[in-house]
């Protein structure tokens, strides 16, 4: 499989050379990203805590400009994170980008089909190595479990950038779902459903401001989304829905040799559902969380990065300790936070190439899938490590 | 000991909330292919066509961007003083922009005189240079003043 979306990538960006030398309305870049990785004491990344070469990443991505008005954008990538998510390739973002309005000062586009959500901070770029300030993004956020979910969508968005006085303002909105493999389904809830969790819908919106000339920018963020599940014949699980209900506020400030930047969420949960046992689920619970991240360019070409990332489950349970009363079976506390330090380091070391590593300690686990259903945690102990190092290139 | 810490506080708040970068009076000057026929921009819109978010002139007409690499120090100048962000910033909306399907990363070029062969020869292009003299045939200067 690895083979054959390898061969397939390299196809492509032969294909699209060829076309892009004789056509001056294609364009196309790529990445390729290779590392070694490590969880430690968890089965977050690997299974048996030795170094694995599960750290893949390679993407092509191209555009075709019809005319000033409309473009043709898409991205093909292969992944291979361990136990992060799904292995395999997938089409992150194909959609149509309709120029609706653009002035010097006013700019809107529509895009149409599997749209990117560019609602955080890193979220435009979360699937590109390079753009991405640390291997592992900050997992109160940018949930690894989650990763196609929250990086595409079918259906619409709107972008609009507009330029004033008062600096500059964008707002995006989007309107879609995303499709969720069969294996997720047994990630998110547990590996004996043999239905599917479908999602009905996600809607967002964000806004993010810069006054003019100034380093500081700030953004807040919504999300609405709801999910059923569809039972097969014979299964645990007879009924389901759940919904989330997100707000996320963000600010990055730039400085000449270093960047902070930092998000913070909270998160409503709720899931309903009937199981063959006779247990029904009603659950509401609130989430928060988010991080603080320092950037410092030593120089031109090294960038080194301090980040402290934290989520708690549940707002009224911090310590997880209502755990131990989980409808559906007891849950070690820790599974109620998950606190992490991450340092790391990257270097340019030649044009379009890079070396990235970093090291993170973490205490508790309530971020590596869904604390609800025992037989679904990921396992790990209560404090665990990760190390990673990835080669990357780009063009 | 608690004074040492609130002046700490006190200089890392002043860094933070400091205002921009100072705009200096600079020698560099906007270039463009005579064809772009747009004579003054604001500096805002400026920003947003190098930063490669205005992708088509109001004419219909594709922008073109020239630029030299990061690490020419004419570029920190351009950067610094015309545009007012730091090199590092543009390059990560670039790379936003090129890795999103929303457009292309301007074309970076080895040398200034290379700069302004390619803007003089490529229909809808922009660039800068900080050569003397008028500027050559089929380009001219662009103003940065009160938006049009």
């Amino acid at each position: 499989m690895k083979r054959l979306a390898v061969t397939g990538c390299v196809s492509l960006f032969i294909m699209l050379a060829s076309c892009a030398q004789a056509n001056d309305n294609l364009s196309w870049h790529g990445f390729l990203a290779q590392g070694l990785t490590r969880s430690q004491d968890s089965a977050f990344i690997t299974d048996d805590n030795t170094f694995s070469r599960e750290l893949t990443e390679i993407g092509i991505n191209a555009t075709y400009t019809f005319n000033s008005s409309v473009s043709l954008a898409g991205q093909l990538v292969y992944l291979d994170g361990g136990n992060r998510y799904r292995q395999g390739s997938r089409v992150d973002y194909l959609f149509v980008d309709w120029r609706v309005a653009q002035y010097f000062d006013w700019q809107m586009n529509l895009h149409i089909g599997r749209y990117k959500n560019r609602h955080w901070l890193y979220s435009a770029t979360q699937d590109v190595p390079q753009t991405r300030p640390s291997i592992i993004l900050p997992q109160s956020l940018y949930y690894d479990g989650n990763r196609d979910m929250a990086l595409s969508s079918d259906g619409i968005a709107l972008q609009s950038t507009k330029v004033g006085d008062s600096g500059s303002w964008e707002v995006r909105w989007s309107l879609g779902r995303s499709p969720l493999a069969k294996e997720e389904t047994k990630k998110f809830l547990s590996p004996l459903a043999q239905g599917r969790v479908k999602q009905d819908l996600v809607h967002q919106f964000s806004t993010y401001w810069q006054p003019n000339f100034s380093q500081w920018q700030v953004g807040v963020s919504l999300l609405q989304s709801d999910f059923t599940y569809k039972p097969a014949e014979q299964d645990i699980l007879l009924n389901g829905t759940s919904a989330i209900d997100r707000l996320t506020l963000a600010v990055r400030y730039d400085s000449e040799n270093w960047e902070f930047s930092s998000e913070l969420l909270r998160d409503r949960l709720r899931y309903k559902g009937d199981f063959t046992e006779g247990v029904t689920l009603d659950i509401d619970k609130t989430g928060e969380g988010g991080y603080a991240q320092f950037r410092y360019f030593l120089s031109d070409s090294i960038t080194g990065l301090v980040r402290i990332d934290t989520y708690d489950v549940d707002r009224q349970d911090r310590d997880g300790a209502l755990l131990d009363l989980n409808p559906l079976g007891p849950i070690p506390r820790y599974y109620g936070f998950m606190d992490t330090a991450t340092f790391g380091v990257s270097w340019d070391f030649a044009k379009q190439m890079r070396l990235s590593g970093e090291y993170s300690r973490n205490r508790g686990a309530g971020r590596l899938s869904t604390v609800l259903f025992p037989n679904s945690l990921i396992q790990a102990e209560p404090y665990w490590n990760t190390w990673s190092v990835q080669f990357m290139y780009w063009f | 000991m608690q004074s040492g810490i609130s002046r700490a506080l006190l200089f890392i708040l002043f860094v933070l909330v400091s205002g921009p970068i100072k705009a200096a009076e600079a020698a560099i000057h906007i270039l463009a292919n005579e064809s772009v026929n747009t004579h003054t921009l604001s500096p805002a819109q400026v920003r947003l066509i190098f930063a490669g978010r205005t992708q088509f002139w109001p004419n219909g007409e594709r922008v073109k961007v020239f630029v030299l690499k990061a690490s020419e120090p004419i570029h920190t100048e351009f950067c610094r003083n015309v545009l007012q962000i730091y090199p590092y910033q543009l390059e990560r909306i670039w790379q936003r922009i090129t890795y999103s399907g929303q457009g292309d990363a301007p074309v970076i070029v080895n040398s200034i005189e290379d700069m302004v062969a390619k803007v003089a020869a490529t229909p809808g292009s922009i660039g800068y240079y900080n050569l003397d003299g008028a500027p050559p045939e089929g380009t001219y200067i662009l103003n940065i003043g009160e938006r049009e």
